[in-house]
């Protein structure tokens, strides 16, 4: 018996090898089968993988951050850029109370050379932006639109909403997370 | 004797564990992979009527159930967007033959769209959707609502590919088979 046990064991070893082996590929092949087809924003979530890659787009809040504040009779905003990310310098708007601040001051952008829009001048850092506040009263408003090279996409034209107090403190917009596109949008895109 | 029934049953239960997780894993995977069949804000999609650039009239978009239907949202604003169509053009040509529908929803203004796509030989149909579309994207696996995007439906319904950002010639090459 003892011979018996002795000379089984080592199969039985090999066979329990064997098994646990295939359980072990059972339990990877269910693992990998909900990890590679869970939804994952910024790829496809079925089919093709190539693009997975590439980031997922980010917030165009926390890919443009900006503040507003009233600084001596002006706006001042400031706009962060994220890395990866740009501005379109000519898609700026400023409004109140729905009248566009002709008078917007916008420093100068970095040019880019577009395959598809020729040399285009974009702000790929933060950069601050400044109005003389206007007699009428009223919602500031201010229109913007970029891209994420690092996701290969653009975001549609933002509008956000500031209400910055009269003591000069900065705040964010006032509809944080919300993306109102149909405000200007006809009016801004595709120029 | 009762160490070798021990062992046999150890080697029992562990074969059948593995059977049993290989099995799950296999059709566990299948559902996965399956699991795409279109509901929610894709039926809405398909479901709904969107303006055609040409003539201007409501296009249903179930004019193309049957076919393997990729829907490109664009809008000529958008650089990546006006990238990747060209190598759309080709696909058309190349698959249209095999069933391959693509339908580009531009949410754009028509007198920039009419003269892109004339600049680059769009040669599949393009429907100009309302802005409102953009907020629909959320829920189809965009979140940021950004362009390009492209939903991929077989002739039977089922999602085949959503894709934030490009498209590339050789995924749809690959998905026609």
């Amino acid at each position: 018996m003892t011979a018996a046990i002795e000379k089984s064991a080592p199969t039985a070893i090999g066979r329990c090898q064997v098994w646990a082996a295939v359980a072990v590929c059972g339990l990877l092949s269910l693992a990998a089968g909900a990890q590679s087809s869970a939804p994952r924003p910024g790829s496809a979530s079925v089919g093709a993988s190539s693009s997975a890659t590439l980031a997922a787009p980010l917030p165009v809040d926390e890919a443009f951050p900006i503040t507003a504040a009233l600084e001596r009779g002006r706006y001042v905003l400031r706009v962060d850029v994220m890395p990866g990310h740009y501005l379109y310098r000519d898609r700026f708007e400023l409004s109140v109370g729905g009248r566009v601040l002709a008078n917007l001051s916008l420093p100068k952008g970095k040019m880019k050379q577009d395959p598809n829009f020729g040399r285009v001048e974009i702000y790929d850092h933060p950069v601050q932006l400044a109005a003389a506040v206007p007699a009428a009263a009223g919602e500031l408003k201010l229109v913007y639109q970029g891209c994420s090279e690092e996701a290969g996409v653009c975001y549609p034209p933002t509008t956000r909403t500031f209400r910055p107090p009269a003591d000069g403190k900065e705040v964010g917009a006032v509809e944080g997370g919300t993306t109102s596109f149909k405000q200007q949008f006809r009016k801004r895109v595709s120029q | 004797m009762s160490e070798s029934m021990s062992g046999g049953r150890w080697m029992l239960l562990m074969g059948a564990a593995g059977v049993s997780a290989c099995a799950v894993g296999v059709l566990g995977g299948h559902w996965w992979l399956t699991r795409g069949v279109v509901k929610g804000e894709e039926a809405k999609l398909l479901g709904a009527s969107v303006e055609a650039l040409e003539g201007g009239k409501p296009t249903p978009m179930s004019t193309w159930q049957g076919k393997t239907l990729v829907i490109n949202f664009w809008a000529t604003w958008c650089g990546p967007c006006r990238e990747e169509m060209p190598d759309f053009v080709k696909a058309q040509n190349d698959f249209g033959g095999k069933g391959l529908q693509f339908v580009g929803i531009a949410v754009d203004r028509r007198q920039p769209v009419e003269r892109f796509v004339k600049e680059i030989g769009v040669n599949y149909p393009v429907l100009l959707a309302d802005v409102a579309w953009l907020d629909e994207l959320k829920t189809m696996g965009n979140p940021q609502s950004v362009l390009p995007f492209s939903l991929a439906v077989s002739p039977t319904g089922e999602v085949l590919l959503r894709r934030v950002g490009r498209l590339k010639y050789s995924e749809i090459a690959s998905m026609i088979g």
